[in-house]
């Protein structure tokens, strides 16, 4: 969706513009940014509007995976390297997780667990927050932060034994 | 792992999150029980949660602001690319970056396309040479010249095409200031390249001004067959994800099966350069989308009904290009090139650019404005609901936002937004429901509600011309829904009459505030429409006073401007109007047919000057037939001209033998001729020429048998032979065929009950059926029984059509011009009577 990319690097830009003139801006509010300005919120019900995030979600972790893709591939001279034993131990932590790897995993954990893996995609990718997940899902709050937490544990088990691999 | 396993892990992790790291252990084994295993599982997933607390935390978007920030393929001027030196960035679009090189082998400057995305399959990367190579087949004057394409160490792909040193087509127009004459050849040149793509089985799919350059000399070229796909459909499912891309990257020139993600085909291209056209003539893009959302554009690009060109133009005030020129060909041409069915639009580049062709030539084409049933019946099965109830209910939410709205937001904004309303009322609504059944109290509703509208607007519009002429315009928009003597209305004729007024008064206010050509040509017309209502209201007297004033203002027009053409052109018409006006009138064929005459000179004139403009052709041979059926039938001359109008329209016909319409009038111009010569006595040769036109219609109807017009006319057509046949004395054929027009008229009055002009034409059928059983019964040389039966069935014939039309009077549908049949046939059967009482 390259229209939609454009947008997102057009917004990237100016949000780290901003954080380094000082200004803090909640990362979350880049993707929000940027999908409505892309879809005008008010034309949507509400029934629309958790579709329209549910999809725009998806749409992000698609822009981004593939993102990180090509550059891995132009870092990597399209050659993935294998990690030394030191490095895999680092990983994962916030910074340097691998969302192409991640990615994968996602893939794996929605197999046996659909609905957890699309609090995953609404919160890492769509940046949603509890409250908005547990509108679109129409679950409760306290299951989505359930959800959540055990997501973190099974794909952080998943990436580590990936790299011990 | 079984769904209902999975879920007890989940279940387990989630309590023992919940409790304290030290009474963990005990839940566990509460738990799990002797299940080793779950416990395995469960413990090794708890075992990360101090790793997993920061985890993902932090949205991916953040991860890679940095990254997104500043990604550049970033190729550097002086870089090498196997043998191509960088030498600039040309430019970025959303799938790679464009650069200037130079070929150091071969000593040329080239471009390169780099896309961003690395080819991840074997699969993928053999395609792409595959297609490469076909694309280097393609050698056109037209297009750019694609040299090869590779892959870079890092897994990227690049296309070496021919560098175009040009301006964008658009801007290339612009800055020329292209005449529309030019914009349309160049054009045409485009169509070239696309159609020779399309016999290579390449379709280009992503056809828009930023994609075609034009070179200094004046050569257009296009670029960038990057995501052309091959027409092959065993290759065509990997081009899945590419058709949405492209759908996205540049919505406004997808075709609607393309935003749909649905099979492309040439037909796509067509659209796509439909689009061009249209934003090439008028500066803008054929559907307003609010904003860029996927919704938002695929529901414009699906359902709205493209703006006409010429409306486009008229709307813009900034617009160099003049409504005028677009209207009529122009319009028909890029509307059916964006025509949501591809099969209803030009089935190739060629027949498209073709229908330019003749138009430059002044030649018909083969584009026609989209019938009305067909829009309604697109509405209607668009539109499941009952389309009556949903336009009342659109009416009573935007009267609620205007009642509130209006008074505390005078703010421009809230301006423009009952502006668009109140046109989108009149020219979209309305139009939507006006022939569907039982919709006439909807649209009394909106016409009431966009004369509201319009009655504040004309409030708040101030001294702005444009906004006034905007609404004098609308005002005749809505007059003509009221009571449009040429096209379905309402009825309403005071109500039109008032409208009409209303905006003929602002035109008034504004000649006198500016003396512009334009200006002064809206009043003109707006004395002409004034005169049509009052025409149909049968006050003669004042119809012909507001054509005469009309014709005055043309008449000073000219003098001013003798050599602008529209002017002439319009001059022309008033006359032909006023014609016609005073054909309403007593004793003034003199008057009437000098007026046919002067519009004819002026019309010949401008033949003179355009000798093949197909319009002009045809307003010419129509005049010569107006002029011909008022002089005396005596009048050598009367069927001289009318000889010569049915000449100059056959000639029409043979050009373009596709053309119905121009076939259409040659029959009506026999039938013309015919009716002179009956008046003139010649009455053999006067059904020679009823047997021209019948052939004719019987030849359209026989072609197309759902041609309801076509149906239509054939069944006059045997009334009118009937006619001729009669008055050659053979009063039996003319009776046959007099039942035969009967018949046909009937059949189509039973599928359209509603219709009064067919209801009419029954009742036409019945009185000359009486006509021809009173000439019978006349016949002193028949038998008195012979003859009082022949009385008996005329006196029927008009009692039948006394009742008919009693009826349409009751129901309100009775035509002026047939205001007296009641009484008149009433008269008849009196007569009928008094004469089978002689008889016996």
């Amino acid at each position: 969706m390259p229209l939609v990319y454009e947008e997102l690097r057009r917004l990237a830009r100016s949000y780290l513009a901003r954080e380094r003139a000082g200004h803090t801006l909640q990362a979350t509010a880049l993707v929000h940014e940027a999908y409505l300005r892309l879809a005008d919120e008010t034309q949507l019900t509400w029934k629309d509007r958790a579709h329209f995030y549910g999809v725009a979600a998806r749409l992000m972790r698609r822009i981004l995976v593939d993102h990180a893709r090509a550059h891995n591939a132009a870092k990597r001279g399209g050659l993935r390297q294998k990690l030394t034993l030191e490095e895999a131990r680092e990983l994962p932590t916030k910074s340097n997780v691998d969302l192409v790897e991640l990615n994968g995993a996602l893939e794996s954990f929605a197999h046996d667990y659909p609905r957890k893996s699309e609090v995953v995609e609404l919160k890492f990718f769509g940046g949603l927050d509890a409250k908005e997940i547990s509108e679109v899902l129409q679950i409760s709050e306290k299951t989505v932060l359930r959800d959540w937490n055990f997501a973190k544990l099974w794909l952080c088990r998943e990436l580590n034994e990936q790299h011990a691999a | 792992m079984q769904p209902d396993r999975a879920e007890r892990v989940a279940e387990i992790v989630e309590r023992a999150l919940e409790v304290d790291v030290g009474e963990r252990g005990p839940l566990l084994v509460d738990l799990c029980g002797s299940d080793r295993e779950l416990f395995v599982e469960v413990a090794s997933l708890l075992q990360f949660q101090e790793k997993a607390r920061d985890f993902i935390e932090a949205p991916a978007v953040e991860t890679v602001a940095e990254l997104l920030a500043d990604e550049r393929t970033g190729l550097q001027s002086g870089d090498n690319l196997d043998g191509y030196k960088i030498v600039s960035l040309l430019g970025e679009g959303g799938m790679g970056e464009v650069y200037l090189a130079d070929d150091t082998l071969l000593g040329r400057k080239v471009a390169i396309k780099l896309l961003k995305y690395g080819l991840g399959t074997t699969n993928l990367v053999r395609r792409f040479h595959e297609e490469e190579r076909i694309l280097a087949g393609l050698t056109h004057p037209n297009i750019a010249q694609l040299y090869g394409g590779a892959i870079t160490v890092n897994g990227l792909p690049y296309f070496v095409m021919e560098y175009v040193d040009g301006k964008r087509l658009d801007e290339y127009c612009r800055e020329n200031q292209l005449p529309i004459r030019e914009r349309l050849e160049l054009f045409r040149k485009i169509c070239a390249a696309v159609s020779y793509a399309h016999k290579h089985l390449i379709i280009h799919r992503d056809i828009k001004p930023a994609n075609i350059r034009v070179t200094p000399d004046g050569e257009p070229k296009l670029l960038d067959f990057g995501i052309a796909r091959l027409l092959d459909p065993q290759t065509s499912t990997i081009a899945e994800a590419t058709m949405t891309f492209a759908a996205v990257m540049t919505p406004e020139y997808a075709s609607p099966e393309q935003v749909r993600g649905e099979a492309m085909t040439t037909a796509s291209d067509v659209y796509s350069l439909g689009v061009l056209l249209y934003e090439l003539l008028t500066g803008q893009k054929p559907y307003k989308i609010a904003n860029r959302s996927p919704t938002a554009v695929t529901q414009a690009i699906t359902t709205h009904e493209p703006t006409r060109p010429s409306t486009a133009v008229r709307e813009n005030q900034s617009s160099e290009i003049r409504s005028e020129l677009l209207r009529g060909d122009i319009d028909n041409i890029v509307l059916k090139a964006l025509r949501k069915e591809p099969e209803r639009r030009y089935t190739s580049v060629s027949q498209f650019s073709d229908d330019i062709r003749r138009h430059l030539e002044g030649h018909p084409v083969i584009a026609r404005k989209d019938t009305f049933n067909y829009r309604a019946s697109k509405f209607i099965r668009r539109n499941k609901i009952g389309v009556a109830a949903a336009a009342v209910i659109f009416l009573t939410l935007i009267g609620g936002m205007v009642a509130t709205g209006w008074e505390a937001h005078r703010a421009n904004r809230r301006f423009n937004d009952v502006r668009r309303l109140a046109n989108s009322l009149m020219f979209e609504i309305h139009d939507s429901v006006k022939d569907l059944q039982g919709s006439t109290p909807t649209r009394r509703l909106i016409v009431s509600r966009a004369l509201e509208y319009l009655d504040s607007l004309a409030h708040d519009a101030g001294n702005n011309i444009a906004l006034q002429r905007e609404l004098a315009t609308a005002y005749e928009k809505i007059g003509d829904i009221q009571g449009n003597p040429y096209s379905a209305n309402l009825g309403d004729t005071n109500g039109a009459l008032a409208s009409h007024r209303k905006a003929l008064a602002i035109r008034e206010k504004l000649s006198t505030r500016r003396t512009s050509t334009e200006l002064q040509m809206e009043l003109g017309r707006s004395y002409r429409a004034l005169g049509d209502i009052l025409e149909q209201k049968g006050e003669i007297a004042e119809t012909v006073r507001d054509y005469r004033q009309s014709l005055s203002i043309f008449e000073k027009l000219v003098a001013a401007q003798p050599a602008d053409f529209s002017v002439q052109d319009e001059f022309a018409r008033a006359y032909e109007v006023l014609g016609d006006g005073l054909g309403r009138m007593a004793n003034n064929s003199t008057e009437r047919s000098e007026a046919y005459r002067k519009s004819l000179s002026i019309r010949q004139d401008l033949l003179a000057q355009k000798s093949s403009d197909g319009k002009l052709r045809r307003s010419v041979a129509l005049t010569f037939l107006k002029v011909g059926a008022t002089l005396e039938a005596k009048n050598p001359e009367a069927v001289g001209n009318i000889k010569r109008g049915i000449e100059m329209l056959e000639g029409l016909s043979q050009e373009d033998p596709n053309n119905e319409r121009a076939r259409r009038e040659v029959g009506y111009a026999y039938y013309q001729l015919g009716n002179t010569l009956l008046q003139k006595g010649d009455f053999s040769a006067a059904l020679d020429a009823r047997r021209k036109a019948f052939a004719i219609r019987q030849e359209i109807a026989a072609e197309d048998p759902k041609n309801v017009q076509a149906q239509f006319d054939l069944a006059v057509a045997y009334g009118d032979l009937a006619e001729a046949l009669s008055a050659t004395g053979d009063n039996e054929s003319a009776l046959e065929r007099a039942r035969q027009s009967l018949s046909m008229m009937q059949a189509l009055a039973k599928n359209d009950p509603s219709n009064a002009v067919y209801q009419r034409n029954v009742g036409l059928c019945y009185e000359r059926l009486a006509e021809i059983r009173a000439r019978l019964a006349n016949d002193d040389k028949h038998s008195v029984a012979q003859r009082v039966s022949d009385w008996t069935e005329a006196r029927n014939w008009y009692r039948r059509g006394a009742e008919l039309f009693s009826a349409l009077r009751d129901q309100g549908t009775l035509m002026p011009i047939d205001s007296d049949r009641p009484q008149k046939f009433s008269a008849r059967v009196r007569e009928c009577d008094n004469a089978i009482a002689a008889l016996k």
